[in-house]
């Protein structure tokens, strides 16, 4: 097909007059049958790079993102144009799955968009043996690479498809974001004859600025400040999903309509988050770099980072989504020295010792387990399974055979040693580009140029609009006004217990601050490992505060306290001080019936809730019908709460409500 | 074989409408003798411009139908790598050679592995028998289990219950090493109990269908000959006079395979005499061949394989001091289990023999004339 004949069906099908020069080659190559590698940035139209072939292909395109609102949203617009697209994603019903699964079987569909994951799900493997394939297209495609910002395992069986697709068929792999080293990385993985497309990366509409605060307070007043007076509706990107909570309740506390989004939320709530920055509801979304996986907002007119992103490749990609309209469109980084921690903490910290990984090595040599299973017999973090677990997937030490329910880890017969040198490779390789961030901050180039220069696009011409260009450079410090405003703040934030089951009484709870992020922690470590006394009387303030913050005028029976593992009285006469101030009756017949270790000494829930199971007996009188509030200093994965409920709603109690000092930042 | 190539191997060992030895002779003259790729050699199917291979409607059909599917065979072959799954072509040093020798171009072309491939070039024995057995089959097979694995050679076993669990578990037992022979697709195989042994290298799980087909008593059956073919001896356990290990000792024999038998007890009532008769060697529980008196009284007939055939008639004939037989003669002299249609039809073939009419009927002579041998003088 010639590109005057392709330009006809262009318009008869998407009802443009022309392909730019890039995106035709691409089309070319791929309507030869060619393996295609499209480096571009967001706004090139890349998708019409696959969308076009697709149509003209026989048979159906599959194509795999990890952005499930994007692909929705491609849907839908292909299907206005008459073109029969679809996705599946993990959000869908049985019966809405086969109902795809069904039609693609039959060849209805010219695009079937699914994300990554899909690729280890057993009933879309059966099913997809029966298509018609057409083309395989590879969205994002940074997340092949394990030098990538993004690396996701489950990009990998991907790759080891692709090696394995005849060298004659059409494959597209397309990203926005790939440094020269990224892109070899693709170009090995993917392996056969791979052409190259790599178009210019230069964002004229953004205006990049960096701004130096002096603290954590400095921060939260620049932001503030800067949201009153700009424009439209943005994205704040924190470091942590507590963050994201707390600078969330920040701005809604003074008065910003802001909302917050992380992975550990559910999936309806991030789908109606999603939806309200669509249609502008928030001024602003408060997020972690989950959200820059799910967005497709044409107008986000500014990208704040609170936190500093571990490499440019990360900050590149998450302002990336930014002013897709090509209108200006404001990009800060506040930065404060001590920001630094939270990127080398990941950097340096989290790989699992080498003696745990022979611990999983060891326990797969009997049996072969699906995770729980080893998270059982090695007692460590599900987090740190994982990550053991996807390096030994790597290395090839260990397979990963899907079944309909999970994963079965078998060893495999005459497995390699395990490699601990390409950790440290790829820990050196990090905190190069780390160093490389932080010479984006101090950097005197034009700002844009420093990013395109970093990712491989030589730029001659300055942008213009960053502040380097602009020749301001920006510091702020808060003012004792603001100080105030947000001591204020933190004395009125309480954060939530999440405990609530249909089958208990146990209601959810309240804490009266985070431990770790103001100065609660500091006085509960005072006191319980530091013979400091009694938890000093500005927790009592604090909590009784929270109390009436979160459970009103709500009537209690009976204050119940949780005997204690390692620090004495502590708990018990805070609690009494509670009684006496809200003048409710106290228990003491809440009594250990065998000795447990502090819950900090066991990383895995599985073992937390064994720690505890049985632990408690209940020796007085009856509290059938009573509503009993439960106190304790500080609340973890909620086990230890969990299992004195079952206890109390076996003694008759209708409704238990927790109240404790402080919630840990990897608590539940 | 290189693992991009695993899509083009599965696409034509699981296309249809092609027998495994006329899959095997393209393979010789696509890919051996013309020296390119089998994706090379896939592309040209249609064209014809490098490979002349004489396809058969239906085999065409078949092939083509795969070549099509080849994306989705690719699909497939990346959940057979991710599930540890080995895939082996017959062009790969790892094939057991002895599976060639022994199955010539009924040899599968491709065999999927899970486990230790070492174990595929090494001795093995077949400890065959079937799925409900007495105890003396058994104990027989545990016994021969111990030698065996004492002199270190791999025990195969086609995984059934009875005779094949047994002397799976007692090489295990014994610490020897062990072969499954899956009578299903490699994908559809799962057992706890052996895993550890996989993982440390005792135990290989092999299979030769589709990684996908379920259990069938068609593979059940077909997956015999693989077990026969890998081993380099057979010993019966106990056979019924029908089933499985009936046909497969039969079969074996035919190919002109020794096959040793458990010895029978007096009045036992397996099939173990009627396969003794027809060619099978007994042997007592140390494996030590017994030799049995010959009732010639019998009706019981041998099974032989055709050169083996050709050999007996040959001396028969030089002991009728050179007169002409008829095949009905033949057959008597000898007594084999081959049909007299089936006898003049081996014999016919042979460049050893002549046939005279004689007074109305045919009779075979020897060939007195010298074969053409090519000579350089």
């Amino acid at each position: 097909m010639n590109r005057t004949e392709a330009e006809k069906r262009l318009k008869a099908t998407f009802g443009f007059d022309h392909f730019y020069d890039e995106q035709w080659e691409g089309i070319q190559a791929l309507l030869n049958r060619q393996r295609v590698l499209m480096i571009q940035k967001t706004g090139f139209g890349k998708s019409l790079v696959f969308q076009f072939p697709a149509c003209q292909l026989d048979g159906t395109t599959i194509v795999f993102s990890p952005l499930i609102a994007l692909m929705r949203e491609q849907v839908n617009r292909l299907i206005d144009l008459g073109i029969r697209a679809t996705v599946l994603n993990s959000t869908q019903s049985f019966e809405e799955k086969a109902e795809v699964l069904k039609k693609a079987k039959d060849g209805y569909y010219k695009l079937l968009y699914i994300a990554p994951e899909r690729q280890e799900d057993v009933s879309w493997l059966d099913a997809v043996k029966e298509f018609k394939i057409s083309m395989v297209v590879i969205d994002e495609a940074h997340c092949i690479s394990t030098w990538g910002h993004d690396f996701r395992p489950s990009y990998r069986r991907i790759v080891s498809l692709i090696k394995l697709l005849p060298g004659k068929f059409p494959i597209l792999a397309c990203t926005a974001t790939a440094t020269m080293s990224v892109q070899n990385d693709i170009e090995n993985q993917l392996g056969g004859e791979l052409t190259i497309l790599r178009g210019n990366l230069l964002r004229e509409n953004f205006s990049l600025n960096v701004v130096w605060a002096d603290s954590q307070e400095a921060k939260m007043s620049g932001v503030v400040s800067f949201l009153r007076k700009t424009e439209g509706s943005g994205i704040i990107y924190c470091g942590t999903q507590i963050e994201t909570e707390i600078y969330s309740r920040w701005l809604q506390f003074v008065g910003i309509n802001a909302v917050n989004y992380h992975g550990g939320l559910d999936d309806a709530t991030r789908r109606s988050v999603e939806t309200g920055l669509m249609k502008n509801s928030y001024k602003c979304v408060v997020a972690t770099n989950a959200l820059g996986m799910g967005i497709d907002k044409p107008d986000i007119r500014f990208i704040i980072h609170v936190q500093i992103p571990p490499s440019p490749l990360h900050y590149y990609q998450e302002i990336g989504r930014a002013g897709r309209d090509g209108k200006p469109t404001k990009i800060i980084l506040f930065y404060n020295s001590a920001d630094d921690q939270l990127p080398l903490s990941f950097i340096e910290g989290n790989r699992p010792s080498v003696r745990q990984y022979q611990k999983t090595i060891d326990v797969l040599k009997e049996e072969s387990l699906k995770l729980h299973g080893i998270i059982r017999l090695v007692n460590m973090k599900q987090t740190a399974v994982n990550v053991i677990l996807n390096d030994l997937v790597d290395q090839k030490i260990v397979s990963a055979i899907q079944q309909s329910k999970g994963k079965l880890y078998e060893l495999r017969f005459g497995a390699p040693e395990l490699d601990t040198s390409s950790f440290e490779q790829l820990r050196e390789f990090k905190l190069k580009e780390f160093e490389e961030l932080k010479k984006y901050l101090t950097s005197s180039l034009c700002r844009m140029k420093f990013l395109c220069n970093y990712l491989g696009d030589d730029q001659e011409n300055d942008c213009g609009s960053c502040d380097s260009d602009r020749g301001e450079k920006y510091a702020i410090r808060a003012s004792s006004e603001w100080l105030e405003k947000i001591k204020e703040f933190r004395e009125s934030y309480f954060p939530k217990l999440k405990l609530e089951t249909k089958k208990s009484v146990l209601s959810n709870g309240v804490a009266s601050s985070y431990y770790g992020v103001t100065e609660v922690g500091n006085a509960l470590h005072r006191s319980k490992y530091e013979n400091g006394g009694d938890f000093p009387d500005f927790l009592l303030r604090l909590t009784l505060k929270a109390f009436r913050g979160y459970y009103g005028q709500k009537k209690f029976d009976l204050i119940i306290f949780v005997p204690p593992t390692e620090s004495g009285d502590l708990v018990r006469n805070f609690a009494e001080k509670i009684s006496k101030v809200l003048r409710i009756q106290i228990s003491y017949d809440l009594k250990k019936r065998k000795e447990t270790k502090p819950q900090k000494e066991f990383e895995s829930a599985i073992g937390k809730k064994s720690n505890v199971c049985g632990a408690f007996i209940f020796e007085g009188n009856s509290i059938n019908g009573k509503r009993i509030l439960i106190i304790d200093d500080i609340f973890d994965s909620g086990h230890t709460i969990k299992e004195i409920a079952k206890v109390l709603q076996k003694h008759g109690a209708v409704e238990i409500a927790p109240l404790v000092i402080a919630k840990t930042v990897g608590g539940r | 074989m290189k693992q991009e190539e695993l899509s083009f191997w599965m696409a034509l060992a699981h296309a249809t409408g092609f027998s495994n030895r006329r899959k095997m002779e393209y393979l010789i003259q696509a890919v051996f003798n013309a020296g390119i790729s089998l994706e090379r050699a896939l592309e040209d199917v249609k064209d014809k411009s490098l490979v002349s291979f004489e396809f058969e409607p239906k085999e065409i059909r078949g092939l083509s139908e795969s070549i099509e599917n080849l994306p989705n065979f690719s699909f497939l072959a990346e959940e057979v790598i991710n599930q540890n799954i080995h895939p082996i072509s017959i062009f790969d040093s790892e094939y057991p050679v002895e599976l060639k020798n022994n199955l010539g171009k009924l040899a599968p072309i491709l065999l999927y592995v899970k486990g230790n491939t070492e174990l595929l070039n090494k001795p093995g024995v077949a400890i065959v028998g079937s799925r409900s057995c007495s105890s003396q089959a058994i104990q027989f097979t545990n016994s021969i289990a111990k030698q065996m694995t004492d002199q270190r050679k791999i025990i195969i076993s086609g995984f059934a219950k009875g005779v094949d669990q047994q002397a799976l578990n007692s090489a295990l037992d014994h610490h020897g090493q062990s072969i499954i022979i899956l009578p299903q697709g490699i994908m559809t195989y799962s057992s706890k109990k052996y895993y550890p042994h996989i993982v440390k290298g005792d135990v290989l799980v092999l299979s030769s269908y589709h990684p996908k087909t379920p259990w069938s008593v068609g593979l059940a059956m077909d997956r015999n000959k693989t077990i026969y073919g890998l081993a380099s001896e057979i010993f019966v356990a106990e056979s019924d006079t029908k089933g499985g290990t009936w046909e497969g000792v039969r079969d074996g024999l035919k190919r002109g395979r020794k096959i040793y038998i458990r010895i029978p007890e007096d009045g036992e009532e397996s099939g173990n005499q009627q396969l003794i008769h027809n060619g099978a060697v007994p042997v007592d529980l140390s494996g030590v061949e017994v030799t049995v008196l010959n009732d010639s009284n019998s009706d019981y007939r041998r099974i032989l394989s055709d050169e083996k055939i050709v050999e007996e008639v040959e001396k028969v004939i030089k002991e009728n001091s050179g007169k002409g037989m008829s095949s009905s003669d033949i057959l008597i002299a000898l007594k084999i289990d081959v049909k007299s249609q089936g006898i003049v039809a081996i014999l016919k073939r042979s460049e050893k023999f002549v046939l005279e009419k004689s007074r109305g009927k045919l009779l075979f002579k020897l060939n007195d004339s010298q074969p053409a041998v090519p000579r350089l003088f």
